[in-house]
Formats: C-alpha cells, structure tokens, sequence
C-alpha cells in the first residue's frame, strides 16, 4: 500500500488511483490528499508537499491569527510574504471566519491591491498559509528613504489616486479594510504602482462576525466613530486614508496620540468640537463645524486649495457627511493627474 | 506600457460596476462581468456525461435530498442549500473517479453543508448537529476538517 501511494504522488495520478487504492478507509485517503496539492487533479502541476514549496526567510509580524512571514518559493525563488491563519477550534472543522476572509480575498483582483497568490496548509493541517505577491517597501518606509519623491506635489497626487482607486474596488465589494496605515500599504519601486495590503481587519459588512483574538492595530488612522465605538461602515476607510494625506503632505502622522482619548481629543482641537443640540446623546456628531485646516495645520501650506478641500471633506468628523472614496476619486484635485508615470 | 493601459480599462470596468449604470454600454459591460462570474461557478464542462457514466446520478440525488432535508431540520437558508449542492457539483466534476463509495459521498456532503453554512450562516450549526439525522456514519471532526480543507482547495476557495 504504501509504495503505491507514493508511487501516485510521483506521477501525479489524481483521485481516481488513489481511491482504487483506499477502498477501505478514507481517512487514509484524505491523510494522502491534504497533505499533497489538490491542483495536479487538474493536470500538470508539480507536486510537493504544500509547505514545503516556501521557505520562511524570517518573521515581520503577528495578527490576531497567527505571525506574517517573509518568504520565497524554492522553485521560482520568488519572494513571498507568508501570512498565517490559526485554526483555534479543532472541533470545528475550519473556522467560519477563515472561510469567508479567504473567498473574499479570493475575489480581489485590483492592480491597486495586493494579489493573494495560493492558500496553503500547514503540516500540522492546524492552519493555513496566505502567500501574497510580496513588495519590497511600503509606503512609510518610501517616505523615510525616498522624501524627496515623496514629498513631490504630482506623487502624492498619485498616490492617493491609488490608494483611493483600491480603496474604492474594496468599498464597491461590500469590504471594509479596517486598518489603513502607511506600514499596509506597498510601493513597487520600479513603477511607483501602490498596493493595498494586510487584511488582519478586512471584513465584509453585512453580515455578522465574531471576533476572534486581539490585533494591535494602531489608532492614529482611526476615525472618531471607531474611537467611540460607535456604529460605523466604510466612512472609517475614508477618514485613514486623509490621515495619510496629511501626513505625505507634512511628512508626520496628523493626529499621533499614545491613548484612543487623547487621540480623540486631539481630532476635537484640530477639526474643531462638535456640538450637540441638548437631549440628543444619540446623534453623536450630529452637527459639527470644521476650523479652517490650513490655518490648524501649519505643514498644509504647501497643499495647492482643492487638495485642502478634498482633505477636509475626507476628514470631516460626522460619518455620514464623509465624502465616499468613489466620489473623492471625482474630485478637482485629481482634474489635471497625468496618467502615465 | 500596453499592458498599463490594459490595466487602467479594468479599473474603469469595475467601477463600472460599483456605480449606477446610466448608458446601456454600462450596462451590457455589468451584465457581461456577471456571466462570466457565474460561469466561473459552474462545474466543469461535460459534468452530466460524467455523472452518467459513472453511475453517480442515484448518489447526487440523495446527497441533495439530504442537504434539502437538513436544510429544514437546521433552519438554513436557502442560499446556504444551494451553495452547498454547487460545491458538491464542483467537487465530483473535477475528481473524475470512479470509485466513490457510499460513505465517501457522506463525507462529502456533510463538508459541502459545514463549509456552505460556515460561509453563509450567521450562526452555522456545528458538525455535530449537521450530522444528527438520516446518516449511516458519523465522522470524526479532524476527517471532516481534513475534507473541508481538499474541498475548498479544490475549488480554489471560490464560494462566491
């Protein structure tokens, strides 16, 4: 028996061989399957044992589901970045969440968001791998070694347009990200294109999920609806990504607070505090009035007007007056972008 | 820079999608992207001929009269009945086997209804409660667990 089993994984005969073989018991049929690739069923490919195909070069992170690797395939010695996802609960089979973020990122396929390559299980079959294309730098790393690119009027331009045409792909798929930040987001060098990365948050809305585990998500990108916990949706994505429009403009975080109170009173001191018409806690930022950014924020300066008008509209503290990312997208300040780099 | 150009067209296309549609051009552009997303979903080519000739039809039809009866007795949706029985379509169709035996077909479709009410159910039963009744095995949740993950490799994840 167990020569014919390795001599089906050699030649790549698929299920059918295989279940010739293991009449009697699945389980010995489905040990063989999942620890071999599924994909030679459909012809061709190389078969190895999944995890084997990458090598962790070293650890660059930890999420709620497991660490994030640097990798590479051994065959192609293409660089990866190898994301973990822990199956908590053996008793359960794969865990609901797993399932719905996998099929969702399965759908992504935008030239402004990272590209999920393959999922593949480890060894142990108590978790998966997520293998995404992998960037060598993103945006905070750019901004610190590149400044004066960065700092370039026509480059921000850019990269807004693509954070905000990424963003919008998301939002238009019913997906909020969640965790915006400069760290998730990644420049290819060569042709300045911006990916959207790190889904450790990204959730459908609409329906409704369990949360597992704790993710150390920093909250200086974090709307004031998220800070007071109250209701929010895809308006929280859209005030992330005018904090980081602040901050390419001025080169330092808009509102960089060590606890999510100070945090908030320090948005309150800048945009201005909202008022709120007695007897009526429950419309929180209900009517709130905006200072004047560039006069609040001395780096702006340099921000030609629709660009300060566009950062305003985008941080504007009432969720349901935010502008969308489709609509930022329309506005003046991209008129005169040129498409090409 | 071709190819750059190429990419630009689809971002229009799917913001296409992400709007109201106001010319028919838009619309025939939206329509089309739907088709081939359903198309993606369907089992492959020939499947009919496959099941025939592998005397499967008989075993499909009680693996979806299961899933239709479990689907009252576990108070599922609809969606969750029919993602279930395209998952178990997909499965066979690119498995051309012709050695399934009746406990194989089980464990399938008791993977097929775990993975599709974990996917669509805000509160999915749990693999003990989806193999309460009308079954002639009971599996253990690793086995389950393992054919879940052959499963969704297999279809590449995709469970729309």
């Amino acid at each position: 028996m167990s020569t014919a089993l390795s001599l089906c994984g050699r030649n790549l005969v698929g299920f059918l061989s295989i279940a010739c073989f293991n009449l009697a018991d699945p389980q010995i049929l489905l040990g063989f399957l999942s620890v071999a690739s599924i994909d030679f069923l459909k012809g061709g490919a190389v078969l190895l044992i999944e995890m084997d195909k990458y090598k962790k070069t070293r650890e660059i992170g930890y999420g709620g589901f497991g660490n994030v690797y640097q990798g590479c395939n051994r065959v192609t010695n293409e660089n990866v970045t190898l994301k973990e996802l822990w199956f908590p609960d053996e008793k359960e089979g794969v865990p609901s969440v797993v399932i719905k973020e996998i099929s969702l990122l399965k759908e992504m396929e935008h030239s402004n968001i990272v590209r999920l390559l393959e999922v593949v299980s480890a060894v142990n079959e108590n978790s998966v791998y997520l293998v995404y294309e992998d960037m060598e730098c993103d945006l905070q790393k750019f901004m610190n070694d590149c400044p004066k690119i960065a700092k370039d009027p026509d480059f921000i331009k850019r990269f807004l347009q693509q954070i905000l045409c990424g963003l919008a792909y998301y939002h238009s798929h019913n997906i909020l990200h969640q965790d915006l930040k400069p760290q998730n987001m990644w420049i290819d060098r060569f042709d300045y294109i911006l990916k959207l990365a790190d889904f450790g948050w990204a959730r459908a809305f609409g329906g409704s999920f369990k949360k597992i585990g704790y993710l150390d998500v920093t909250h200086w990108y974090k709307a004031p609806e998220l800070l007071r916990c109250q209701q929010f949706s895809t308006p929280v994505d859209v005030w992330s990504v005018g904090c980081i429009f602040a901050e390419m403009v001025t080169r330092r975080p808009l509102f960089a607070e060590f606890s999510e109170v100070h945090q908030l009173l320090k948005i309150f001191s800048i945009l201005g505090t909202p008022t709120w018409p007695e007897g009526t806690t429950s419309h929180l930022f209900a009517n709130c009035y905006s200072k004047d950014l560039a006069a609040a924020v001395p780096g702006l300066v340099t921000l030609e007007p629709a660009g300060i008008d566009l950062l305003s509209k985008m941080l504007c503290i009432n969720p349901s007056g935010r502008i969308t990312a489709h609509d930022a997208l329309k506005h003046a300040y991209f008129d005169n972008i040129e498409f090409e780099v | 820079l071709d190819h750059k150009q190429d990419d630009s067209k689809e971002n229009n296309v799917e913001n296409y999608a992400g709007s109201f549609y106001t010319t028919k051009e838009e619309c025939e552009i939206a329509f089309n992207i739907c088709l081939q997303k359903e198309c993606s979903y369907m089992p492959e080519p020939r499947f009919l001929d496959h099941l025939k000739s592998c005397n499967l039809i008989m075993a499909r039809f009680m693996a979806l009269q299961w899933l239709i009866k479990s689907r009252r007795r576990l108070n599922l949706s609809f969606a969750t009945v029919f993602n279930a029985a395209n998952y178990f379509d997909r499965f066979i169709s690119m498995n051309q086997c012709h050695e399934w035996k009746y406990r194989m077909f089980e464990l399938l479709s008791v993977a097929c209804l775990s993975i599709a009410s974990k996917f669509g159910e805000t509160d999915p039963p749990t693999l003990h409660e989806i193999q309460m009744e009308d079954l002639d095995h009971l599996f253990q949740s690793s086995l389950i667990q393992r054919m879940e993950l052959t499963i969704l490799k297999a279809l590449g994840w995709r469970l729309r």
